[in-house]
């Protein structure tokens, strides 16, 4: 699996490497104009760092595309690897994709905006906050992805052609979204027991139970919720690495 | 070394007449190796099953013989030779005499056209 | 003879046409076969499911024993008809590749190979030629020790000298562990290496049988018998 993600990165080397020159460059041009378009500034590199982070998020896409409608599917599904396999190594390259660029969007956002350049508030932020960021994130990636990507992969086995498949998927996407979010709402709303993550506290979530002394970035899930999101992510994985094993058809 | 061959025909049988030839004509001598079966098909771009074949077939007339683990000889019998040119021979002459057959030519006009061909050719060197 | 590819009643069917109408086959170990017919006529359809890139509808196919899947892929070598080389790989980097995953890649045998062929280790595929590409992609294919090499039309878009050598490759590539299945519409220049040959029309085998015994029995050559069938 990891001999695939090594390839998968040097496949899009060149076009992470774009991305982040396009960024530092307008970056840079955009501090040369930091005391005449004062307004102006931020918001273009706002637009900077969301863009990027757009773009390569569509490109994770449109890479999985190509595996299921063009011709480079020929050559990894035809490698002895399971199903399995090159799902998680879709996710992992992709994750990693996406945050280069997002490392890179970030600091020079950062940059750009800042009037000087302190790193201080660096010792403010405890080290469970970071973890908590970090696996948030990570998640986020993920999971988006793992629905994408199986709505992708039923939309090619369940529906022939490239155009019908396409849309299909994203039809087929808009209903596990807003499926998936409904059942999470009405989990939410049966079982509303929180998990206080900092210090493994269960509270029941309640919005009367004001305590005053949890603080405010606390990290708190619902815990239905979470086991859902788990359930579902893994059901998604499995399934979609079972379709690539037994179901897909390359035209 | 690509020989044209008939696809029509077995190729098998054509490998064998090429060896044949070859022996005939002193090309291959008694005891000679011929080539192995792989480095004869890739010269010929054919199947080595086929050269397989055509090697078993000379085996089992007797024209060659195979050493295990070293490969496939010419024959020594004394008379093979001979015995060859003359099948060879036959078989050539009879393919003739069928021809002449079907072009109209009785026995004694094919004989006399025979003796004619072979003093013209000699005459013109 | 252990078969290393069983075929039972093939059949595939789309929403619109039957691409294959129960197609019985049966590869031992050592052979080359053909599987001969015109565009359309199904075998790419049957190519791709022994290579388990594409299910069937209905029947069985077993290779060495087993159901398509990662380990019928880890034996069986594919060459497929279309341009599935990454663009942006060198000829060495696709070396390196199925180096890479493939337990039964020869490395040396594939750098004799691309000698052999006239092909650069420094190349890009983006800028090879069309013949180039094909030559490129035998080497690959037949560099692995497989089982069952499964080629589709290997001579397609190739100029005649590169085919002496391309069908050279494939015969000195022969072994009794191993077997092929050939698919081309250029029979004339291919069909001295065929061990037995099968033809396939409309998702249907029409003819089969040794080529030999076609040649003795039909007294035409395979090109010409293939004529006279796809009329």
């Amino acid at each position: 699996m990891f001999k695939l993600v090594k390839y998968e990165l040097r496949a899009n080397f060149l076009t992470i490497i774009g991305i982040c020159i396009t960024v530092i460059v307008a970056s840079l041009l955009l501090m040369t104009k930091k005391g005449t378009w004062t307004m102006a500034v931020p918001a273009l590199s706002a637009c900077f760092t969301i863009g990027s982070m757009i773009v390569i998020f569509i490109a994770s896409l449109k890479i999985m595309s190509q595996y299921l409608y063009g011709d480079s599917g020929y050559l990894l599904f035809t490698l002895p690897q399971s199903g399995k396999s090159i799902m998680a190594s879709r996710l992992l390259a992709a994750l990693i994709q996406i945050s280069i660029v997002g490392i890179v969007t970030i600091l020079m956002f950062y940059l750009t905006v800042t009037e000087k350049i302190d790193f201080s508030f660096f010792k403010t932020i405890k080290a469970s906050e970071i973890i908590e960021y970090i696996i948030s994130y990570i998640w986020m990636i993920i999971s988006s992805l793992t629905i994408i990507y199986f709505c992708m992969i039923i939309g090619k086995v369940a529906l022939k052609g490239k155009k019908i498949g396409k849309v299909g998927s994203f039809i087929i996407f808009i209903i596990i979204s807003l499926l998936i979010s409904w059942l999470s709402f009405k989990l939410m709303a049966v079982l509303p027991q929180t998990l206080n993550l900092s210090n493994f506290t269960i509270s029941n979530g309640s919005v009367l139970n004001l305590n005053p002394t949890t603080s405010s970035t606390a990290f708190t899930v619902n815990i239905a919720q979470t086991i859902f999101d788990i359930i579902i992510f893994i059901g998604l994985f499995m399934t979609s690495s079972y379709l690539i094993d037994k179901k897909l058809d390359l035209s | 070394m690509v020989t044209e061959f008939n696809d029509k025909t077995p190729i098998y049988l054509q490998i064998m007449d090429i060896i044949k030839m070859n022996i005939v004509t002193g090309k291959l001598k008694a005891n000679d190796k011929l080539p192995s079966v792989r480095e004869m098909a890739t010269n010929l771009n054919v199947n080595p099953n086929t050269l397989q074949r055509s090697y078993q077939e000379l085996e089992r007339l007797k024209i060659v013989y195979t050493q295990r683990g070293t490969g496939t000889f010419v024959g020594e019998e004394k008379d093979m030779v001979d015995d060859l040119k003359r099948e060879m021979a036959k078989e050539v002459i009879d393919s003739f005499i069928l021809r002449m057959k079907n072009l109209g030519f009785n026995d004694n006009e094919i004989i006399k056209s025979v003796s004619k061909e072979t003093m013209e050719v000699k005459s013109n060197g | 003879m252990d078969n290393i590819l069983e075929a039972k009643e093939i059949r595939k069917s789309y929403l619109n046409k039957k691409a294959l109408r129960g197609i019985n086959l049966n590869i031992p170990l050592g052979k080359i076969v053909g599987l001969l017919g015109p565009n359309g006529s199904g075998k790419t359809t049957f190519l791709k499911i022994a290579a388990g890139i594409l299910h069937q509808s209905k029947g069985e196919i077993l290779i060495d024993g087993n159901i398509p899947g990662v380990h019928s892929k880890s034996i069986v070598s594919y060459l497929p008809d279309n341009e599935y080389l990454l663009k942006w790989m060198k000829v060495k980097d696709a070396v390196m590749y199925f180096k890479d995953f493939y337990s039964d890649f020869d490395e040396i045998k594939a750098k004799e190979l691309l000698v052999f062929m006239n092909l650069d280790e420094n190349d890009v595929v983006k800028s090879l030629s069309k013949g180039m590409k094909e030559k490129l992609k035998l080497t690959l294919v037949l560099s692995r020790k497989a089982k069952l090499y499964i080629l589709d039309e290997p001579l397609g878009g190739v100029d005649p000298t590169a085919r002496e050598k391309i069908l050279n490759a494939i015969v000195s590539n022969f072994s009794k562990d191993s077997s092929m299945i050939i698919t081309t519409h250029l029979v004339n220049d291919i069909e001295r290496i065929f061990d037995d040959v099968a033809f396939i029309s409309e998702g249907e085998i029409v003819l089969e049988g040794n080529a030999e015994e076609l040649r003795t029995s039909r007294k035409k050559s395979i090109d010409e018998l293939y004529r006279e069938v796809f009329q």
